[in-house]
């Protein structure tokens, strides 16, 4: 099987600033973060495509007990970015005591940042993060 | 053509252990108190069970992975046992194929049995999950909770409905409210305690918009079901409990990686359930399901759940809430024992003990928290987190 995007490639990327997807040669669709078949026809004629970085704010949450290891208060928000998919991050910049409904809906630039690794991910790696974006 | 399994399978025993902190037994005891209880009120030996099936999540919390944690707690003579796990929709997973063997022909009686001691891991929510959520961990799911991934459900559905956050609290505090009134008269739960709405909405924010009370507790505990084929049924016991329908429904990954979903439903649950009302012969389920018990790890997911069901229309089930409909005396009882909201959610036990209250309702042995004359009964057992998920409804009837 031909793996178009690796999670290595993906991974380097974030690093690099890139946000990195799979667009669908089939229906144009863009499945991200990357999955070996498109997530809307399941098709597998896959090519790299570079996410634009930018999403709109559909809901969030202030976590106050956070998972061990994790210092709380943080913001966990998803957004629609504007090739369609929906993707959780943290949403940085912003004091998690100011967060209030008035977030949903907001223009969102995507980022990254490093997570600690665990037992089985072979050491630090990169997640998605959400920063807000001037209108 | 595929025919389902309704009416093939019966369920003629249960049992459940007190759910807690049960620092008193071990998970080998409490696999053998759930058994026991089971064993004998289906009115068999340990010798008629043919196969077993264990439920069990955070296999390494005291219990072990395999199915030789089950068959050496109760000395299962050399029987064929399958361990499953389906995250927290582990429990109803045991039971699914238990009554699955039966149903096929392969054994005549089968123990399903689900224990987790989660307590032991010392830790106030679950343990460490980034292994068991695998690569998605990183791609998807960065320092999320349980708790935060379905308060984002809350907040869209707040933000879709136009509720002010005051609005969709108080009626997240009804939900909780009235499963406290139902636990704190059942011996089995860990929480027994009535809390009132106010109580609720003071209570410390644990992921906005959900606070303590809108989380279900941490607890300990076991419960197992003896099924067997549904024409023998009635040689053990004269009011047995038989299977319409069995049904699951697994995410595809569509919810979160595209945007047909909203975020303000649970996308399997909806294939579920028209898979488990047509498997089951109903055909409108406000007006023909008895009482309910639901997957309410935390308040919100119950309010969804309610429409997710086809009960209350979508956007509606505050109105619901509100009139009392799923009150111990309302129309469609939900969480009539407490549920996870009151019993807390030891995951492998979790689907059973919601099916060991419906039994028990349906029969008439529900003691001081007796629904008047239920004929059928739903459990909704959820295990992931909204945009990813495992939805496993069952539906019996007497
Ligand atoms: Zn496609």
């Amino acid at each position: 099987m031909d793996y178009k995007l690796t999670y290595d490639q993906y991974q380097q990327g974030l690093q690099k600033g890139k946000l990195l997807g799979l667009k669908c040669n089939g229906c144009d669709a863009v499945t991200f973060p990357p999955k070996s078949l498109c997530r809307e026809c399941n098709g597998s004629d896959l090519s790299i495509t570079e996410i634009k970085g930018f999403g709109t704010l559909r809901t969030f949450t202030v976590v106050r007990v956070p998972p061990e290891g994790f210092t709380p208060p943080y913001v966990v928000a998803m957004a629609e970015i504007d090739e369609g998919a929906w993707v959780m991050g943290n949403l940085v910049d912003i004091n998690p005591d100011d967060a209030d409904m008035s977030l949903i809906g907001k223009k969102v630039r995507l980022g990254s940042q490093i997570v600690k690794g665990d037992t089985y991910s072979g050491g630090d790696s990169r997640v998605v993060t959400f920063s807000l974006a001037a209108n | 053509m595929a025919e389902g399994i309704r009416d093939k399978v019966a369920i003629i025993g249960m049992g459940c252990t007190r759910f807690g902190e049960r620092w008193d037994a071990g998970s080998e005891e409490l696999m053998v108190e759930a058994a026991t209880e089971a064993i004998k009120d289906a009115g068999i030996e340990k010798k008629d069970i043919q196969a077993a099936w264990f439920g069990s999540c955070f296999d390494e919390v005291n219990v072990g992975k395999s199915a030789i944690p089950l068959s050496f707690a109760l000395k299962l003579p050399f029987l064929p046992v399958t361990r499953v796990e389906n995250f927290c929709a582990t429990g109803t997973e045991a039971l699914r194929g238990a009554v699955y063997a039966v149903a096929s022909g392969a054994y005549d009686i089968c123990l399903a049995l689900g224990s987790e001691k989660l307590k032991d891991t010392g830790y106030g929510g679950l343990p460490d999950f980034s292994v068991s959520l695998g690569t998605k961990n990183r791609l998807i799911f960065p320092n999320i909770t349980a708790p935060g991934a379905f308060a984002m459900m809350a907040t869209r559905y707040f933000a879709k409905y136009g509720l002010s956050p005051e609005e969709g609290k108080e009626v997240l505090a009804m939900i909780s409210a009235k499963s406290h009134k139902n636990g704190a008269k059942n011996p089995k739960a860990h929480l027994r305690k009535e809390v009132t709405v106010e109580q609720i909405l003071k209570a410390p924010m644990i992921a906005w918009p959900l606070g303590l009370f809108d989380c279900c507790g941490v607890s300990d505990g076991a419960a197992a079901a003896i099924v067997c084929r549904a024409d023998m049924a009635k040689n053990f016991r004269s009011d047995p409990v038989f299977v319409k329908s069995m049904q699951i429904a697994i995410s595809s990954g569509e919810e979160i990686m595209y945007n047909t979903w909203d975020g303000t439903y649970v996308e399997s649950a909806k294939h579920c359930a028209d898979r488990a009302y047509e498997e089951a012969g109903i055909k409108n389920p406000r007006e023909e399901i008895s009482m309910m018990e639901v997957h309410d790890c935390f308040s919100i997911t119950e309010l969804v759940t309610y429409e997710d069901l086809g009960i209350s229309p979508r956007g509606k089930a505050a109105n619901d809430v509100r009139d009392g409909f799923f009150n111990i005396d309302g129309t469609i009882p939900c969480q009539a024992d407490g549920g996870l909201k009151c019993f807390g959610h030891p995951i492998g036990a979790s689907g059973l003990r919601m099916m060991y209250e419906v039994y028990k309702q349906l029969q008439g042995n529900a003691g001081d928290r007796q629904i008047k004359d239920p004929n059928i009964g739903l459990t909704h057992n959820m295990g992931g987190f909204p945009p990813m998920n495992i939805i496993s409804i069952s539906i019996v009837g007497n």
